[in-house]
């Protein structure tokens, strides 16, 4: 348990200690990095949205008021920056199955080969959802935001997050049945 | 519970935040309804399959063009403002206590005795001093201008780097800095350049030019840069300026939240 909080940490960086924001970036920049990763499916453009988000949160520090979350503030500028990404890229907006990162697989045991097929098969079919299914999904799923977080985050009622995240899984469950039919034939 | 209530808790159960009362009361509806039990069950499974993709790890560049650009920020910030010691310091020791003058006072003494010691040195050598400073700054200005003009973006930057000791002396170096505040393709020489005139002492003409130039700027960071420089030079417009670019709303959304969020205080 860090004994300085983020928020602590933020608020020095608003204050004036930039520096510390190389802390911030020790302790969440693997975090983002994944979000951005399974949002945009490229590990480069990934690798940069993580570098814009921390430099916006130099550049608008003044924004953070120090009273809600360090990590629910963290994440909306990373969300913008991805909303931004997917507008500057209306002609592709369904990210490529093939960018989709492969599951490191080091060991030749049967059992775990076919986990990480799994695995692979599960990610394609998340990258094939809309950019705000998908993002829903990954806060949930993978970042653990609370429901009352995305509904701030997102701008709308806890109710209707759940609702979305019940559609958002609908839809996952019919892209990953017919990949994994068309895998077995 | 029936099988609308069911679909209204799906996403609670799934993340584990349904209440144990509740938990109890779908169980019961699901060992009736084979649909519903089905549904949960799908989704359940995919849940927990999608804990099966394993995080990556970022590459080391990452991590070095994040220090790289932390340390330019760190050390335009040293230039800007209070040093971070000086606000460990104040933490350090908290509110001052006493009257404001009883610090003041002796620090503004040994300051003029420096100034005064300083002066009697450097007296007699003044007009050698003026003009070491002339050749200093029409060397620098040549070569502000210079790698201004460079296809380099890293150049560039030198140049406003250079361009920063001299501007407050020359206007050339000036007129330069706003072409690259407004005109460069780089959006690092840009705000790097917006922060070199910052140091320069505010002139109508220079806020009317970054002013004009907010509705070409794309970047946000751009935008908020110039924005800053505008409430900073002309503090008695800032209310006008905050109006006129919330009505216009044409700037990017996180900059008119900014404003939205600063207009009160305004």
């Amino acid at each position: 348990m860090p004994t300085v909080t983020d928020q602590e940490l933020m608020s020095r960086v608003r204050d004036g200690e930039v520096s510390q924001l190389g802390e911030l970036f020790e302790r969440h920049h693997r975090r983002l990095y994944n979000f951005l990763l399974r949002m945009v499916g490229n590990r480069q453009v990934a690798e940069d949205l993580v570098q814009e988000t921390f430099m916006r949160m130099l550049r608008y520090r003044q924004t953070f008021r120090g009273e809600g979350e360090f990590t629910a503030w963290m994440f909306s500028m990373a969300r913008n920056l991805g909303a931004t990404y997917f507008r500057q890229n209306l002609r592709a907006p369904q990210v490529s199955v093939e960018d989709a990162p492969e599951p490191a697989t080091e060991s030749t045991q049967a059992d775990e080969l076919e986990q990480a097929d799994e695995a692979h098969l599960v990610q394609r079919a998340l990258m094939q959802l809309p950019p705000d299914k998908r993002e829903l999904l990954l806060l949930s799923r993978y970042e653990m935001l609370k429901h009352r977080q995305i509904a701030d985050l997102l701008g709308c009622s806890v109710g209707a997050v759940k609702v979305r995240i019940h559609r958002a899984m609908r839809q996952l469950r019919e892209t990953y049945n017919e990949m994994a039919s068309e895998a077995s034939t | 519970m029936n099988c609308e209530g069911v679909h209204q808790r799906v996403a609670d159960y799934l993340t584990g935040d349904l209440p144990a009362g509740e938990a109890l009361e779908l169980r019961s509806h699901l060992e009736i309804c084979e649909p519903c039990r089905s549904e949960l069950g799908d989704l359940s499974d995919l849940w927990l399959r999608l804990g099966l993709v394993p995080d990556e790890e970022p590459t080391e560049g990452l991590r070095e063009r994040f220090y790289a650009a932390l340390a330019e920020a760190e050390a335009t910030e040293r230039r800007g403002t209070r040093p971070a010691w000086w606000l460990r310091l104040g933490r350090l020791l908290g509110p001052v206590q006493g009257p404001r003058w009883a610090v003041a006072v002796p620090s503004l003494a040994l300051g003029l005795a420096l100034g005064v010691a300083v002066s009697l040195y450097w007296v007699g050598r003044g007009s050698e001093v003026a003009e070491m400073r002339q050749e200093v700054d029409s060397l620098s200005r040549l070569v502000t201008l210079s790698l201004l003009q460079q296809d380099s973006a890293s150049e560039r930057l030198k140049g406003v780097s250079f361009g920063r000791q001299t501007a407050p002396r020359d206007e050339r170096v000036v007129d330069a800095l706003i072409a690259a505040a407004t005109r460069d393709p780089s959006i690092n020489v840009r705000l790097a350049a917006i922060d070199a005139l910052a140091g320069v002492r505010p002139t109508p003409g220079v806020g009317a030019q970054l002013e004009a130039s907010l509705g070409d700027q794309s970047s946000p960071l751009v935008q908020l840069a110039v924005v800053e420089y505008l409430f900073r030079s002309q503090p008695t417009r800032q209310r006008e300026i905050t109006r006129r670019l919330l009505d216009e709303g044409s700037l990017d959304e996180a900059v008119l939240e900014y404003l939205a969020s600063e207009a009160p205080q305004i």
